[in-house]
């Protein structure tokens, strides 16, 4: 059996409330996502979706189960070990873009060079720009750019190292419908040409290679 | 992309902000080099003011000694020695002692440095007929002013004249004549007179003094000595301007006797003594006035050191704490950013090192500003003009070098709590405050 782009066994999370009682998140969760396919977590408002994103990237731990990415074990590394796995290893799309409001369109796609460096990166940022569409905002600052534009340099941003797989969490969730349907169509582009895609959203008309349904608890996978 | 270029962007980005720490710290600063160098600056002040003060207060003890010294010398002269033996009723009743002593004695006065007498004047004063004129005259002579060792300062270059003689020395030829034989035969300062047979000019008629002295015939002293007969004697040293106190006399006395032995010492006017302790006076109050000023500089000294050791680290408190309070509020405003750089990958160390790294940055660029503004400051306010080339020595290398590499590491250390804490933020739970 070949190794999958993240795989999940047995994965719960429960957040201790410090002044509620405390909120099981994620119960005895699994999953695998292979490279080049298209996996949306589909769910309403407060199933866990961010919870499981955070945890597959590795920023937040699981109290039970295993994370693997690309066969490496998350808990294995140290909390900067994971940084530089993440850095090489996933890009981030985020519902509120999470752009650096004071460096221009093309240096915040060139952020992840601060973790890690490399030859030919501006050339790659500024190819990854006009193929998003934004040759002519690439010095602007993100206050100066549409939500529709902000969240693909943000696209961008995540493709800088060519990441063998995106997590992206609620990507549309602030575009209207046109621009959601482009960063979508980036996405699902990306899946096809061989990096993994693991998408939260609570839309219920995403179409995906995999569409994982979360509720309280259960969990439904179609396979299309 | 570096992190250099991360903190130059942010900072251009929130200018204020930035500029708030670098003034804070060129404030604190230029108070540090300001305070430091204008202490200097105005230490340098006061001594020259004081240094000015003695000057002039030295000059003008120097005039008034002149003055006094003049005034004495018309008054007459302080002390007189004569032959031990020399009965004083017949002084009186002769007008000059008869008792001669070797001219030498002055001379041995001289040398052994007479602690109490500043001036001697050997002389040699008879009474005797001019045979031209047919009148008695009291014949004096006198080499003029003999040097006293320990009394160089008196003296003229040559070490043996005087540079400001009480009475100059008679050229050989010269004749000093007395008040009332002047008016008698109608003498004049450049009229030629015959005396002995030697032609002399009149060289100084003397003020009428209403004693023997209006009879008296000055020449130098070898022609006295030869016309009396009296080769190698004197019969009186005049003491003038003894050191004098109220009790100089018995003072002056063992003084002079332990130096000559068989000599008595006359006191002169006692209108003399009473100048000279005015004098003493007078040079007394100069002194206290001039300690008063130098005590008043002090004062005001240690009052400006206190104000800048309460200023000084006062303005670096407040400078740090707001560097503190600054870096803090940087670190809040951006926690969205430190999450997503996190989630990018950058670890703690790099988001530390980009608050420490823009702190350095305040307190290098605020020190260098607050180096100059200091400079500036004392240039203005210093009361020594940069173009002064004791301006710049004031201005302490070792302070400013401290200065400059002080100012960024304390900016570091306010920065290092907010710093840290920034690089404590968890991005799991940043990230979802934010979206
Ligand atoms: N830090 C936290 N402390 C307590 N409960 C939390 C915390 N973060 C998330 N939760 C809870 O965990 C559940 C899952 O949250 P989340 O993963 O954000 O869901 P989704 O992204 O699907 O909306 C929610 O009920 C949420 O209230
Ligand atoms: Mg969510």
């Amino acid at each position: 059996m070949n190794t999958a782009t993240v795989e999940l066994t047995g994965v719960s999370k429960t957040y201790q409330g410090s002044r509620s009682a405390a909120v099981a998140a994620l119960c005895d969760f699994s999953l695998r996502v292979e490279s080049g396919s298209f996996v949306v977590l589909q769910g309403p408002s407060g199933c866990g979706k961010t919870t499981l994103l955070l945890m597959v990237g590795g920023l937040l731990s699981p109290d039970q189960g295993m994370v693997r990415v690309r066969g490496q074990d998350l808990a294995a590394l140290s909390a900067e070990g994971r940084a530089a796995f993440r850095a090489r290893t996933i890009g981030f799309v985020f519902q509120q873009f999470h752009l650096i409001p004071y460096l221009t369109a093309l240096d915040n796609v060139l952020a992840p060079a601060l973790a890690v460096g490399g030859a030919g990166l501006r050339q790659r940022a500024e190819e990854s720009i006009t193929r998003l569409g934004l040759s002519d905002r690439r010095d602007h600052l993100p206050g100066e750019l549409s939500s529709g534009e902000r969240q693909r340099v943000a696209l961008a941003r995540a493709l800088l190292h060519q990441p063998a797989l995106i997590l992206a969490d609620e990507p549309t969730g602030n575009l209207d419908e046109e621009s959601a349907m482009a960063v979508l169509g980036h996405l699902r582009a990306y899946a096809r040409e061989g990096g993994a895609v693991l998408m939260a959203t609570h839309r219920t008309d995403v179409s995906a290679d995999v569409l994982v349904r979360l509720r309280s608890g259960a969990t439904v996978t179609d396979h299309e | 992309m570096t992190i250099w270029r991360l903190i130059t962007e942010e900072i251009r980005f929130r200018r204020l902000g930035f500029a708030s720490g670098v003034l804070s710290i060129l404030v604190a600063t230029g108070c540090l080099i300001a305070a430091m160098t204008l202490l200097r600056t105005h230490d340098t002040r006061a001594e020259r003011m004081l240094a000015e003060r003695e000057r002039a207060t030295r000059e003008e003890m120097e005039r008034l000694e002149d003055d006094y010294r003049r005034i004495m010398r018309d008054l007459g002269h302080n002390v007189l020695v004569i032959h031990q033996d020399q009965d004083l009723s017949e002084l009186q009743a002769l007008g000059h002692p008869r008792l001669t002593m070797p001219e030498a004695y002055a001379h041995r006065l001289g040398l052994h440095g007479s602690k109490t007498l500043n001036h001697l004047l050997p002389v040699l004063q008879h009474r005797a007929t001019w045979p031209e004129r047919g009148v008695e005259i009291l014949l004096s002579g006198t080499p003029g002013q003999i040097p006293v060792v320990g009394r160089e300062r008196f003296l003229a270059a040559d070490g043996m004249t005087y540079r400001n003689p009480i009475i100059r020395a008679l050229p050989p030829g010269m004749v000093r004549i007395g008040h009332s034989l002047a008016r008698r035969f109608d003498l004049k300062p450049g009229d030629t007179t015959t005396l002995n047979g030697e032609d002399l000019r009149v060289e100084q008629v003397l003020p009428q003094e209403g004693s023997i002295a209006d009879i008296a015939v000055w020449v130098d002293l070898d022609r006295a000595q030869s016309w009396l007969g009296l080769e190698g004697k004197i019969n009186g040293i005049l003491g003038l301007e003894c050191i004098c106190r109220v009790d100089a006399l018995g003072v002056v006395d063992k003084d002079v006797r332990s130096i000559l032995p068989d000599v008595q010492v006359l006191e002169f006017s006692s209108r003399v003594t009473a100048r000279a302790l005015a004098r003493q006076r007078a040079g007394q109050a100069h002194a206290k006035a001039l300690e008063a000023e130098a005590a008043h500089q002090e004062t005001m000294r240690r009052e400006r050191r206190l104000f800048a050791a309460v200023l000084v680290p006062l303005a670096v408190a407040v400078a740090l704490i707001w560097i503190f309070m600054l870096t803090l509020g940087n670190v809040r405003e951006r926690r969205g950013e430190i999450g997503i750089l996190r989630a990018l990958g950058v670890g703690q160390g790099a988001i530390m090192m980009v608050f420490l790294l823009k702190a350095v940055l305040m307190g290098g660029i605020g020190a260098v500003l607050g180096l100059v503004a200091g400079i500036v400051v004392t240039g203005l306010w210093g009361g020594i003009p940069p173009d002064d080339p004791e301006f710049w020595p004031h201005i302490q290398p070792g302070l400013v070098m401290a200065a400059l590499l002080i100012a960024p590491a304390l900016c570091a250390l306010a920065a290092w709590l907010p710093a840290v804490r920034a690089a404590a933020e968890d991005p799991a739970v940043v990230l979802r405050d934010w979206s």
